[in-house]
């Protein structure tokens, strides 16, 4: 038995074999099985036998029922003999020490050591006793190999609560933070699946953002939204807390639904769930991820924070365009691509007339509704692809992909026909309206220039020739440069 | 390199693979082989949490399966496919039946080789049902059972006698209640495009029923203390078993052998032990070496016979001389017991609602209607999971 002292990092399966193997060459029985029992169920659940030179798990079960024998030797740890057909059985419950949570192994530690023999008479009672001695110091060590496994079990779980941390706190900035989060979490605690569900509030609807799989692939399910009201569905109840079922029982210890809240405010749900194998989630796994549930919680709230603020600093607040970092951006890609795919992209570059005397004349207030006014008639009129940007000051430049300089200036010559429509109202003065007027150049590409920048020119020169030839109207760079424009 | 075998209620399996395993290592010299027991509840933990964290559950080089897991664990990338590790596998040599259970669902692969076949049968002592000589015992209907159980339950006072042996120890499986649900008419667990459980259908309740009503009425043991081997027939404390192995021999007699009872007309169930190369398998041009090996005819056949189980190839299956009547009827019309991604979990969840109503029964609590809720939560579980798998 030294070498069950002396191993420290024994398993359990290790420990069992060790000590009922010399357990069986002491006995001289043909078996010993160990048992651990499950007073509270009523019965002995074989865990492990040692026959004949094997060792090997076994499934027997032995229900205490009709069999008063095993409560009474359960209560009094005092072994007893049984005998069935020819075999002979010996039980030795053994009560151990430590707080050990092994195979499902209850609190109240108690395994039966079962000798066993086959015909004939009952086993020798010295070596009985010898086969006891052995069974029974070395289950004095078994604390050990429960504290090298907890021990180990606890420096993991250290591990994984900062790892986790350094995770959430860090996912701000992806732009798959989601996938950041519910990636860290199946890494460290390896379920069959995580669902990843946030609120969004401007919806009031819970949605799908991911899900992961035992073999770690992430998968999107934003096709599922669902209804953030009491009633519509069980995740929304979940969110909302406003079910009286009690989930976890009806899908006993296989799933688990994590609500997420910052200050009251539902943030969104993780579904962890262990269906496909059956695994049981341990009440450790679930404090654990409760514990998490307030820094998850805090990351999508900062993931939200800086996706506003990301959105600030792409558009204008007052026109609700985007602003020149953000065309600038968008504008290389779509050059690229008019290029690779041979398409014409245009640019229409708009002033608002005689804006800084309106500003000077009516006052800041009065231009900014001004500007406002013409951002909102552009964002009204364009296609889907097109995009629009406040380039600075009064400077709007709209970039429209796969429209030629014929296509631009229609869209202009609307746009210049509907502004004339809008009236700003102007109070305390003797003019009651301001009219508002735009001057317009446009240039395309491929036919007034190749690279990115000098279409930009090409466009600011045309509409420099437009406010130098009395505003209110458009021209393309083509037309400027052609004998009848210049 | 290292295989896992399944542990077993006969011993003999482990003594058969330790002589094996010695005949390997003087023809292989150079080849170190060992094997350790597993019990199919860890081999099912120890494969998840190798998929949580490899390095510190590494698998062994060879594992042997019950063939209805090949789909669900090739799928999560557990196996290696067979033929670049073994060569060409002849799909024409093994019976219809087992060849999908060779696969993965919907796919050409291979990634599971049969060892052996299990068919599950009656088997009884004739020295033990002597006055019922004039029943054809393959010609039995569930209630002829059950009157043969009444009278040699009422003939016989011993203690600890039931009429029918349970071979098996963890007390009820889906396997063995499978037999009952077809007696009864249905079709098994699932409809027949696998897209639903179909647990809850009265003929499948009925089947799980007919079983349970075996222990109800005390024909068979249950939570019962297992003997070595031979068991309580052995002993003459049962005269009859359902049994997926051949039959033992009791004294000098061999046990007589029937179709379960109601089978005549219906589709036997059969399932077969498969070995499979783990995709952690470290040893791979040995592990194939190991395996065509041990799949030759005079190595196979020597690991078949100690553990009383048929060969998985059909021409060895046919050539089986000594084969009871019985069999030969069983093998007539068979089918394995289902492989897709699902099953072994399903199996799992319904063994699991079993167990429980064993329980109940065992403290003498059984309520049907406590079962058909457990089977409401198998039936909710599994169409889950058959709609995301």
């Amino acid at each position: 038995m030294k070498d069950i002292e002396n191993r420290k990092n024994l398993g359990e399966e290790d420990f069992f074999k060790k000590i009922s193997s010399v357990a069986y060459q002491e006995s001289g029985c043909d078996g010993v099985s160990v048992f651990h029992c499950l007073h509270e169920k009523g019965f002995l659940k074989g865990l492990y036998k040692y026959s004949r030179g094997f060792f090997y798990e076994f499934s027997e079960y032995i229900f205490f029922e009709g069999k008063e024998y095993f409560r009474h030797s359960v209560l009094s740890k005092r072994p007893f003999w049984d005998k069935v057909s020819h075999v002979w059985y010996y039980y030795y419950p053994v009560e151990i020490k430590g707080d050990f949570d092994l195979s499902g192994f209850s609190r109240e530690n108690i395994v039966f050591f079962r000798f066993e023999k086959l015909y004939g008479s009952k086993p020798s009672s010295r070596k009985l006793e010898k086969a006891k001695e052995v069974v029974k110091n070395g289950m004095e060590n078994f604390y050990q190999v429960d504290f090298e496994i907890l021990k180990t079990h606890y420096y993991q779980s250290i591990n994984t609560l900062a790892r986790l941390g350094e995770i959430f706190a860090s996912s701000i900035k992806t732009e798959d933070s989601y996938k950041t989060i519910i990636s860290g979490l199946q890494k460290h605690f390896g379920f069959d699946r995580i669902r990843f569900y946030v609120v969004k509030e401007n919806e009031k609807k819970l949605v799908g953002a991911y899900s992961v799989d035992v073999s770690g692939k992430v998968k999107s399910i934003d096709y599922d939204r669902i209804i953030l009201e009491p009633g519509s569905h069980r995740f929304a109840d979940i969110v909302l807390e406003k079910t009286q079922q009690d989930y976890s029982r009806i899908y006993g210890d296989k799933v688990f639904y994590l609500p997420l809240k910052k200050e009251n405010r539902p943030m969104g749900l993780l579904i962890f769930d262990n269906l496909l194998s059956q695994i049981p989630i341990s009440l450790e796994e679930k404090d654990m991820l409760k514990s998490f549930s307030s820094q998850i919680a805090m990351a999508i709230d900062n993931i939200n924070l800086f996706n506003k603020i990301e959105e600030l600093s792409l558009y204008d607040e007052l026109t609700g365009l985007p602003l020149r970092r953000y065309f600038n951006s968008r504008f290389q890609e779509e050059f690229y691509r008019a290029e690779r795919f041979s398409q014409p992209l245009s640019i229409l570059w708009i002033d608002i007339d005689y804006f800084k005397e309106i500003n000077d004349t009516y006052g800041h207030q009065i231009g900014d509704v001004a500007l406002k006014e013409a951002g909102r008639l552009i964002n009204s009129s364009l296609r889907k692809i097109d995009f629009p940007c406040r380039y600075g000051g009064d400077e709007i430049i709209i970039m429209l992909p796969q429209a030629t300089y014929t296509e631009a200036i229609n869209l202009g010559r609307r746009l210049l026909n509907e502004i004339k429509n809008v009236m700003i109202p102007v109070p305390f003065s003797s003019n009651k309206e301001v009219k508002l007027t735009l001057s317009m150049g446009v240039a395309s590409y491929p036919a007034d220039a190749l690279k990115p920048e000098e279409l930009l020119a090409k466009a600011d020169e045309a509409l420099y020739w437009v406010k130098s030839h009395g505003r209110d109207s458009i021209k393309a760079y083509c037309e400027i440069k052609s004998p009848q424009g210049s | 390199m290292l295989i896992w075998i399944l542990a077993d209620g006969n011993i003999s399996k482990y003594q058969a693979y330790k002589t094996l395993i010695a005949r390997f290592g003087k023809e292989y010299p150079d080849l170190k082989v060992s094997f350790e027991i597993k019990s199919k509840n860890t081999l099912w933990k120890t494969f998840f949490r190798f998929l949580r964290d490899p390095k510190r559950n590494p698998l062994a080089d060879i594992v042997e399966i019950p063939h209805s897991w090949t789909s669900l664990f090739s799928k999560l990338g557990l196996f290696l496919e067979l033929e670049p590790i073994l060569g060409k596998i002849k799909i024409e040599d093994y019976p219809h039946f087992l060849v999908p259970a060779m696969r993965a669902e919907d796919a050409d692969r291979i990634f599971s080789i049969p060892l052996w076949v299990e068919a599950q049968s009656l088997q009884y002592r004739k020295d033990m049902l002597k006055e019922f000589s004039s029943i054809n015992m393959s010609m039995l209907s569930w209630q002829d059972l059950l009157d043969i159980c009444s009278a040699l339950k009422k003939k016989n006072k011993k203690k600890d006698f039931y009429p029918l042996d349970n071979f098996n120890p963890s007390v009820i499986d889906s396997d063995d209640v499978l037999s009952c649900v077809l007696n009864r008419g249905g079709l098994g667990y699932f409809s027949k495009d696998l897209g639903s459980c179909d647990i809850l259908k009265d003929e499948t309740i009925s089947g799980i029923e007919d079983y349970f009503e075996l222990f109800k009425l005390g024909y068979m043991p249950i939570f019962q203390e297992n003997f070595h081997e031979a068991a309580f027939i052995g002993s003459g404390l049962s005269a009859m078993t359902f049994s997926w192995r051949m039959p033992i021999k009791i004294g000098k007699s061999v046990m007589q052998t029937a179709l379960m009872p109601a089978m005549r007309r219906r589709t036997n169930v059969v399932r077969s032990c498969n070995l499979a190369v783990s995709c952690n398998c470290k040893e791979i041009d040995e592990s194939g070496v190991f395996i065509n090996w041990l799949m030759e005819y005079e190595n196979a056949s020597f690991l078949r016979k100690q553990i009383g189980v048929f060969p998985a190839k059909e021409k060895e299956l046919k050539k089986q001389e000594d084969l009871p009547q019985a069999y030969r009827e069983i093998f007539a019309s068979v089918s394995a017991i289902s492989n897709f991604t699902v099953y072994p979990t399903f199996e799992k969840i319904l063994s699991s609602a079993l167990f429980d109503t064993s329980v109940d029964l065992a403290r003498g609590d059984y309520q049907r209607e406590n079962l058909i809720k457990r089977l409401m939560l198998v039936k909710g579980e599994t169409d889950y999971l058959l709609s995301i798998y």
